[in-house]
């Protein structure tokens, strides 16, 4: 029995293209076409296709969307995205949203096939230049970072924090500075806060530990 | 002593033309002192030693909203006032007798009592001079001063009638305050709207060069390999197909490139983290500046006017780093704390006096930035020194709430 492959593109010569790149393959056989997300997901149900190859980028529903619903409501059905886009970040996403295979529609199509066979297997395709590695340096490169929490304080308030270190008075610190009393005392919860600090102290420990304050 | 004459002193006749209030006010008291003098007068005359502040004209003098102080001539040593005087400058009767005004402190600038006493010398009187005054207590007031020279109980005098204006200063201060602000808002719309269009203009003339000079050309050229293509032979039709296949990709790639310049399909794909690290990863590339990128709080989405804004931010301030920082290396941050987005964007190149270029209203970039956060009710800070570096911060509310009034609620709560 050959494998079921449904279609969907929002441009009709892709899918003609597709389908002409499908044809001469015996054992797979292309039971549908759908133009954008919505009959997409309505066809999935109706065919359950063992394989769903689906555009990226379309109008209305996307492909990242149409992939994480078909995931998790038909998780027998493989998908295999469509994309112009080399960015690991669109990668990871599809890879994240529940697609197999990530095909490039510039360089990739004639892959195609191949990455079908190896959905159907169920393993992983990506087209060159896309690599696993390559995913994985982005996923280190977008991660969070704890941030140092000095940098997180506007300059007025690394300002505020040199003089109350000094022990200045927050009206002494509002007068250096030209602001209300009232303003200077709310960088200086601010700062605290930010910090993590509670007493002046532990403000004067931090300004000397980080060079705000020169050692004498 | 000689009748005094029935026309008004040429002083008088200033007051016939009012230009306010208080000058109708002063016209009507100094009418009726005038009349009444001569009956004082006369009075005086006739009874020696008798107070001249009584009947008529000590009701005038007392009951009077305007402030008025009989100084001797001589030494200026103050002979009498009334209530509204000693109201006024906040005095006791007590303590003003026979002191001068220079003596209390009263004139803010006591070349005023100079400039006073040479007109009084020169023409006898003066009238609605603009005079600083200060009153025992609190700060420096204005006030209207008129000045007329009398006999009083004999001796040669001379009467001020002070009417302040404090108020009204302050409120004509304050409308021109307000105008300005009215003036140098419109104008910074009317500078910001003509750039905009500035912008646009140039963006629609990169765009049409982009779309002819360089898409164009390559679609041409792609025509002529195809049709060389079809008028060849089976043989060298390999070669044509491979030529075209290699144009097209060619175009695919400008076209692209001119797409993700306009607006990077990532903003809206996958939210600003990624766009950001596609952005500063393409700017490393292209200027060799290298960025230390550091975030949290990112792997969300925010509302799609906050990502623009702060992607259009970021992407401005880099600019901005490569075109007039002179420097190589750049950091961005960008994190969430309480419902507020933050970002950071920070050089230690040549610096620059922002005030300067923001009034040089001359670029869009900063006041494009600044326009951006405002608008969604954020804020956006830009300090600079010459030759330490520049840092650009900008806050954006993620509950919608404006800033300056959460701000504001914060305060007031913690002041409860
Ligand atoms: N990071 C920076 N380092 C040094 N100078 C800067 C920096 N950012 C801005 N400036 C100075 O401020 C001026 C105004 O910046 P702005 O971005 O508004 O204008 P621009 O970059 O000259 O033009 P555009 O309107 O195309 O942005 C610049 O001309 C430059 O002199
Ligand atoms: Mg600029």
């Amino acid at each position: 029995m050959s494998a079921t492959i449904l279609l969907v593109d929002d441009h009709q010569v892709v899918r003609q293209g597709l389908r002409a790149l499908l044809k001469v393959e015996p054992d797979l056989q292309v039971v549908g076409e759908a133009g954008d997300g919505l009959e997409a997901i309505q066809m999935v149900e109706r065919l359950k296709p063992n394989v769903l190859v689906l555009d990226l980028m379309m109008p209305g529903v996307n492909g990242l969307e149409v992939t994480r619903q078909v995931h998790q409501r038909f998780p027998d059905t493989r998908i295999i995205v469509l994309s112009m886009h080399a960015n690991e970040a669109y990668v990871l996403e599809a890879l994240r949203n529940g697609a197999i295979g990530y095909v490039l529609k510039e360089t990739g199509i004639t892959d195609l096939v191949h990455a079908v066979r190896e959905a159907l297997a169920g393993r992983r395709y990506l087209s060159p230049p896309l690599s696993a590695r390559a995913i994985d340096s982005y996923i280190q490169k977008a991660q969070a970072a704890e941030l140092d929490p000095y940098e997180t304080l506007t300059t007025r308030e690394r300002e505020v924090l040199q003089l109350a270190a000094q022990g200045l008075t927050n009206a002494e610190v509002a007068a250096r500075l030209s602001i209300s009393p009232r303003t200077a005392e709310t960088h200086r919860a601010n700062v605290m806060h930010k910090l993590g600090l509670e007493t002046q102290i532990d403000l004067i420990r931090f300004a000397l530990k980080r060079g705000i304050l020169p050692m004498e | 002593m000689e009748p005094r004459s029935t026309t008004l002193p040429q002083w008088i006749a200033k007051f016939a033309a009012p230009r306010t209030i208080a000058a109708k006010i002063k016209r009507g008291i100094l009418t009726g002192l005038l009349a009444l003098q001569d009956r004082v007068n006369a009075l005086v005359n006739r009874t020696r030693g008798l107070p001249p502040e009584q009947g008529a004209f000590a009701t005038l003098f007392y009951a009077s909203p305007v402030a008025i102080c009989v100084c001797r001539l001589d030494d200026g040593r103050i002979a009498n006032v009334n209530d509204s005087f000693l109201r006024m400058t906040g005095y006791t009767k007590a303590e003003v007798s026979g002191r001068t005004w220079r003596e209390l402190g009263l004139w803010r600038d006591p070349d005023d009592d100079t400039r006073m006493r040479r007109a009084l010398a020169e023409s006898g009187a003066l009238s609605d001079i603009e005079i600083a005054y200060r009153p025992k207590h609190g700060e420096v007031h204005h006030a209207l001063l008129s000045v007329e020279q009398l006999d009083w109980r004999g001796e040669r005098g001379f009467l001020m009638l002070c009417y302040d204006i404090t108020e009204r200063k302050r409120a004509e201060e304050r409308q021109r305050w307000l105008l300005s602000q009215v003036r140098a808002s419109r104008e910074r719309l009317q500078a910001l709207s003509k750039r905009l269009l500035d912008v646009q203009e140039n963006e629609r003339r990169h765009l049409a060069r982009e779309l002819h000079d360089e898409i164009g050309q390559t679609l041409t050229g792609l025509r002529f390999v195809l049709q060389a293509a079809a008028r060849a032979t089976t043989d060298n039709l390999p070669a044509h197909l491979d030529e075209a296949q290699t144009l097209v990709n060619e175009l695919i790639t400008r076209v692209r490139n001119l797409s993700l310049e306009l607006r990077p399909a990532m903003l809206d794909d996958l939210g600003l983290l990624p766009a950001l690290l596609w952005l500063i990863e393409r700017y490393s590339a292209q200027t060799q500046i290298h960025i230390d990128f550091g975030h949290s709080g990112l792997e969300r989405r925010f509302p799609a006017e906050i990502e623009t804004a702060a992607y259009r931010i970021v992407q401005e301030a880099l600019t901005n780093i490569a075109r007039h920082a002179h420097e190589d290396e750049a950091a961005i941050r960008l994190w969430v704390d309480e419902d507020v987005l933050h970002l950071q964007v920070e050089d230690w190149g040549a610096g620059f006096d922002v005030n300067a270029a923001l009034e040089a209203n001359r670029s869009s970039g900063l006041s494009g930035m600044r326009e951006r956060a405002g608008s969604l009710g954020g804020r956006l800070r830009i300090e600079s020194v010459q030759g330490v570096g520049t840092r650009v911060e900008g806050e954006f509310p993620l509950n919608g709430k404006h800033l300056e009034r959460r701000e504001r609620e914060r305060n007031d709560s913690t002041r409860r």
